[in-house]
């Protein structure tokens, strides 16, 4: 089926999001730097909240997201019509989040072996300092899980996405996707077990 | 440990990651800038590219155009593999390890020896059968047959401006062989051009003029050892090959 034939049996406004889409992407693939822009204006807050959370710090987070929107006039090529631009703007963070999760970890280890845990804001109210505790253990214990259990382990439990949409993501099947979030969570129990959180 | 803990901190961790619209547009300066720093990086590797580019196209076109192409490309090929396409079918002379060859570029325009007549104008081979196998290196020309070998025109003129001492052996032996018609002393200088630049941008030129040489000598076993890596192709990618066919079926006829 052709994408005209595709789009005749959408709605009339999914049509026209689908044209600009597609117009959008085209402006991309010609390394249009206002096209970028267009493009982080209406995802780099999904795709900056994504890599906080996959790499559980900020300035690595920010350094992914940067290097994501840098890239993409080049990644954009690979771009499959069928699929949101917001996921395969995901998908480009996932396959450059490697070397940006292990120097986030080593950050952390080095602050956690000098006991220099990264300053909370003094002013929080004692439920924002009991989540930052919470969301910082989180990701000392996702630091000991490969990458593919970690990435699944967010994406599924912490973004809540289906497994459907985050096999897209990662490009490995649904099965495989549930295998490795199975594992995640068995490791991250032992993990903070082994902390002694409870 | 219970579900209730990881179902906090997964939580804990969601909203922990939410973007406040401060951070995102401070992080937009810093991607814009790079997407314009990209885009400059590409810009100036098309800059650097496209006139080499356009330069690589025009000389092979010039080449192309004034017929150059041909020992260009012998040239960059023999600096690849100069033993086993050029050096490695000729005969002893050119046994000698290859050395750097000249640029391409200002390579003169290749000599060739004029196409040989059609066998049938070749005359009746009974001087070469005659000949003996392996007669006097300064024997003249009147034991040779008249085959094909015939003078080239007049000497390349491109020739003329060579300033190596390798194109000044190849300029020696083509006015010897085409200008002065003197076959023996050609021979000479063609094995010593030869000898001087086995991986010279003429070495398949200077083989064939010297082969002729040696048939306008009779001596017609070396002049067909000479001609058979011709007549196979096995030269510079068939140079010469059907001239030199029929030059060996006119030394063989009866």
């Amino acid at each position: 089926m052709s994408v005209s034939d595709s789009w005749a049996t959408l709605p009339l406004e999914l049509v026209s999001a689908r044209a600009s889409q597609t117009g959008l992407i085209e402006r991309l693939r010609r390394g249009e730097a206002r096209a970028v822009g267009e493009v982080y204006d209406e995802h780099a807050g999904a795709v900056l909240a994504f890599a906080r959370r996959l790499v559980g710090d900020e300035a690595a987070a920010e350094d992914l997201v940067h290097e994501v929107f840098v890239t993409l006039p080049s990644a954009i090529k690979s771009f499959q019509e069928a699929s949101s631009l917001r996921t395969f703007l995901v998908s480009i963070a996932v396959n450059h989040a490697r070397h940006h999760v292990r120097a986030a970890a080593r950050r952390r280890a080095a602050m956690a072996r000098f006991g220099e845990e990264p300053s909370n804001d003094a002013t929080s109210p004692e439920e924002d300092v009991m989540r930052v505790d919470l969301a910082r253990a989180l990701s000392l214990a996702l630091d000991e899980l490969p990458i593919e259990q970690r990435v699944a382990f967010v994406l599924c439990e912490v973004e809540e996405r289906t497994s459907r949409e985050v096999a897209e993501i990662v490009g490995a099947p649904e099965a495989t996707v549930r295998t490795r979030l199975f594992h995640a969570k068995r490791k991250l129990r032992e993990e903070l077990s082994k902390r002694g959180l409870r | 440990m219970s579900d209730d803990f990881l179902d906090r901190a997964t939580k804990a961790l969601r909203k922990e990651g939410e973007a406040s619209p401060e951070d995102l547009r401070r992080l937009r300066s810093r991607v814009t800038e790079g997407v314009r720093v990209q885009q400059r990086r590409r810009s100036r590797l098309w800059t650097a590219a496209f006139p080499i580019a356009a330069v690589l196209v025009a000389t092979t076109a010039w080449a192309a155009g004034t017929g150059r192409l041909g020992a260009a490309m012998r040239g960059v090929r023999a600096l690849f593999v100069p033993e086993t396409t050029v050096v490695a079918t000729a005969p002893a002379p050119v046994a000698a390890p290859p050395k750097p060859l000249p640029l391409p570029v200002p390579v003169p325009e290749p000599v060739e020896a004029p196409p040989p007549p059609p066998p049938e104008s070749v005359p009746p081979p009974a001087p070469i059968a005659s000949a003996p196998a392996a007669p006097i290196p300064s024997a003249k020309p009147s034991v040779a047959p008249s085959v094909a070998v015939e003078p080239e025109p007049a000497p390349t003129p491109a020739v003329e401006d060579a300033g190596t001492a390798d194109l000044a052996l190849y300029k020696r032996a083509h006015k010897l062989h085409f200008v002065d018609k003197d076959p023996a002393a050609a021979l000479g200088a063609w094995d010593e051009y030869l000898k001087a630049s086995p991986g010279g941008a003429f070495v398949a030129e200077a083989r064939y003029n010297r082969a002729i040489c040696l048939v306008k000598l009779g001596r017609k076993a070396e002049a067909k050892a000479a001609l058979q890596p011709f007549a196979d192709g096995t030269v510079a990618g068939g140079y010469r090959k059907d001239d030199a066919r029929k030059l060996i079926e006119a030394l063989e006829a009866p």
